[in-house]
This record gives structure tokens, sequence and C-alpha cells, in this order.
């Protein structure tokens, strides 16, 4: 019940705010929100196999994030922040997907 | 492979596993109590983190679709401006060369007056109408339903039946070929200096960009233009598009055209032998001088000399 409240307070937030994103972070919100997901697909097979902990699900997440980002910027740097950025949404779907399989499985046992 | 097969067989962040062994070595339940504020808390950041980055990269796409209709817009307004000029520069030559008419009546050099009238016929400098014939061409019906942001790989066959460029200007030099004494493209006068270009889609006479369809008005002998045009090169070229790649080709008889004069006719390199260089032009001196040029630009000052006073 909490947390679906912070969820919905963070939409809500994110949407009445609408805090203008300065330029330079723009390249790195494609790759913190595939990021997250990964986190929160990761917590949620975690639940269902009976071995969550919040405090890896927060490190998981920040330094999922972190490291995405701090990836993209070394990109950029290289001059090849486009193909490390397609690297980083390969790596991270590849994951999210056979964590979603992995949950499907939990529920539907199929 | 061992990256991939990682990837693939252990998703889940290994911590997880690792912290539960953890606890269950200490002698407690594999998963810490739920602290369900911290997760609210996490949640939080997280909605917040998806919401901005959705809102963020969302707008670029509304921003580029107003810079695109600034842009349109401001090209239009431009166009307008232009046609604007063009109509203001027509009624002033229109003007000058009453004036000059009158001017030239008052001092008795007629002749003068009809060879300028003859010069400025055949240059293109004012508008004629006569009998002629007017030919449509227009993209073939598959080249112009497929638009500009068609499949690109459709592109090859459907470029076949669009008008192009040299299309335009082998046409209009078969017509003056078969004896077109004027000939204008979508009301903008061919003269000796008029370029037929293109750029990119587009079709462009006196850098003026057209629209489909292109009609291409011709004044001559009635009934003789049409039959030489079809006779020439030029006419079997058109007609051989119309049959190979299914562009709309037309010829149509008229028994009145009119054309609009160019507004543009200026010469800007070429002067009279013997004539001292440009000095009548800049100076405006001695408007009755039968050795001045025809050029636009010299009877416009001399004329308006003439019509100061």
């Amino acid at each position: 019940m909490i947390p679906a409240l912070g969820l919905i307070v963070g939409i809500a937030l994110g949407i009445f705010l609408d805090p203008s994103v300065p330029v330079w972070l723009q390249p790195y919100l494609p790759i913190a929100v595939i990021a997250a997901l990964d986190a929160v697909f990761g917590g949620i097979r975690a639940v269902l196999d009976g071995i969550f902990n919040d405090k890896v699900f927060v490190i998981s997440f920040l330094s999922n994030v972190v490291v995405a980002a701090l990836i993209v910027f070394l990109g950029d740097q290289l001059g090849v922040g486009s193909q490390l950025s397609t690297g980083v949404v390969v790596v991270l779907g590849i994951r999210i997907f056979s964590n979603v399989a992995s949950i499907r499985r939990h529920l539907f046992h199929a | 492979m061992t990256l991939l097969t990682e990837m693939m067989e252990r998703p889940l962040d290994p911590a997880y596993a690792a912290e539960a062994e953890r606890r269950v070595a200490r002698g407690l339940s594999p998963t810490p109590p739920p602290r369900p504020l911290r997760i609210a808390a996490i949640l939080l950041v997280l909605a917040l983190v998806i919401t901005i980055a959705a809102l963020a990269l969302r707008q670029p796409r509304a921003v580029i679709a107003e810079q695109k209709a600034d842009l349109i817009s401001r090209i239009e307004e431009r166009q307008q401006a232009g046609d604007a000029q063009r109509a203001r520069a027509a009624t002033l030559n229109q003007e000058i060369a009453t004036a000059r008419g009158q001017l030239l009546a008052a001092q008795d050099l007629q002749t003068l007056n009809s060879e300028l009238a003859a010069a400025e016929l055949g240059t293109g400098a004012i508008a004629v109408s006569g009998p002629g014939v007017v030919i449509t061409l227009d993209d073939s019906a598959q080249a112009a339903g497929s638009g500009a942001a068609g499949d690109p790989r459709a592109a090859g066959d459907v470029d076949q039946g669009r008008v192009q460029a040299r299309d335009l200007a082998i046409v209009a030099n078969g017509l003056w070929q078969a004896g077109a004494e004027a000939v204008s493209i979508n009301g903008h006068r061919l003269t000796s200096l008029s370029a037929i270009r293109f750029a990119g889609d587009a079709l462009i006479v006196d850098f003026r960009p057209l629209t489909r369809p292109y009609v291409v008005s011709a004044i001559g002998e009635k009934g003789q233009l049409h039959t030489r045009f079809v006779g020439t090169d030029a006419g079997s070229y058109a007609q051989g598009l119309a049959d190979n790649y299914g562009v709309r080709y037309s010829v149509d008889d008229h028994d009145q055209l009119t054309l609009p004069a160019d507004p543009s006719m200026d010469v800007r390199v070429a002067r009279v032998p013997g004539a001292g260089p440009s000095a009548a032009a800049t100076s405006g001196a001695a408007p009755t001088t039968a050795t001045n040029t025809p050029a636009a630009t010299t009877t416009a000052t001399t004329t308006k000399e003439a019509v100061s006073p």
C-alpha cells in the first residue's frame, strides 16, 4: 500500500513539477530509465524467489544507473556514445527479458 | 560467449542470493522484515526518474514540429514578399516603358521606339499575348500519389514517373526550335537568362520552385507551332516520357495566350561597344542619346531623369 503510494506520488511529482532537464543530462535519461527498469524487475524476481533484500535493491538500482551513465559518458568522450548506449540498452534489455520470463514462470507456472 | 551465457542464465543480481545466504548462515530468515517506507521512497525516486525522462525526451519532437512550422511560415512569408516585389517590379517596368514611350514620341524618335518595342518583345522584357500552345507535364499518377515521404526503397521506381528539370528544359528548347516566340513555365517567362534547374526533388525556374503540374505556355504561329513541336526531338521525347514512364503529358492549342514579362531582365556585364563603361547608367547623363544600351538599368535611369522634373 505505502510503496504503491510512493509510486503514484513520484509520477504525480514528475508531471506537476515538470522539471526542465539540462541538455547535457538528456542523453543519460533513457539509459537511466532502462537501468531502473532492470533493477525493478530484478527486485520483483527476488521477491518471488524469496530472497528479496531492500538494501541490495537500492544498491543495485543506484549502481546500475551510475554505471550505465558512466559508460555512456565515457562513450561520448571517445566519440562512440551512441554505440555504447546501444550496448547498454541491449545488455540491460536482455536482463529485463529474462527476469520477466522468470517472473512469468513464478506467477503462471508456464 | 561467456558474457552472453552469464547474462542469459543468471540475469538476477547475484547480490540477492549472496545476501540471503549470509542471512541464513547467521540464523536469520533469508529476507529481512519488510520496510515499506524505504521501498516507497525508492519507488518514488523511480517513478520520478521515469516520468521526468518521458516528459523531457518527448518534448523535443514538439519543438522540432514547431521549428518546422516556423521555417515553413518563414519560407512562405519570404515567397510572398518576393512575389510582391516581382509585382512591384512589373508595375515599375510598365511605368518606365510608358514614360519612355512618351519621351521618345515627344522627341520624334519613333523608329527608336519601335526598335525598342521589338527588342523588348524578343527578350521577354514586356508581357506578350497571342495564339500558341500549352504543354502540360505532370508526374505519373503513381509518383504523384507517393509523396516525398514515401518508402525510400520504392523511390527508385517512383522517381521514373517524376518530371525532372531536364524534361522541362528539353520541352522548352523544343518549343524554341519549333518557332515559339515566347515561352513561360508556370507563369515564369523564359528569357536568355533563365535557368531551369533542380534542387532535391524540386524544380526551379529562375530561382523559384515550381509545383506540379508544370504548364509550359508558348506563343507562336497558330497550328504550326503544335505540329512542328510534335515533330521535334523534344516532342518525341515528351511522348516517350508519357508512354514509358506514365508522365502525364498533353499539348493544347490556344487562340489567345498572355505571357507575363520577366521583371528581372538585367544585363550585368555586357555593354554596347563604344559607350563608356556604364557611365551613362551611373551618371544618368544624356537621356536622348540613341546609342544608349537597351538594358533595363540604363533605360530606367534615363527615364527617371526625364520624369522627375
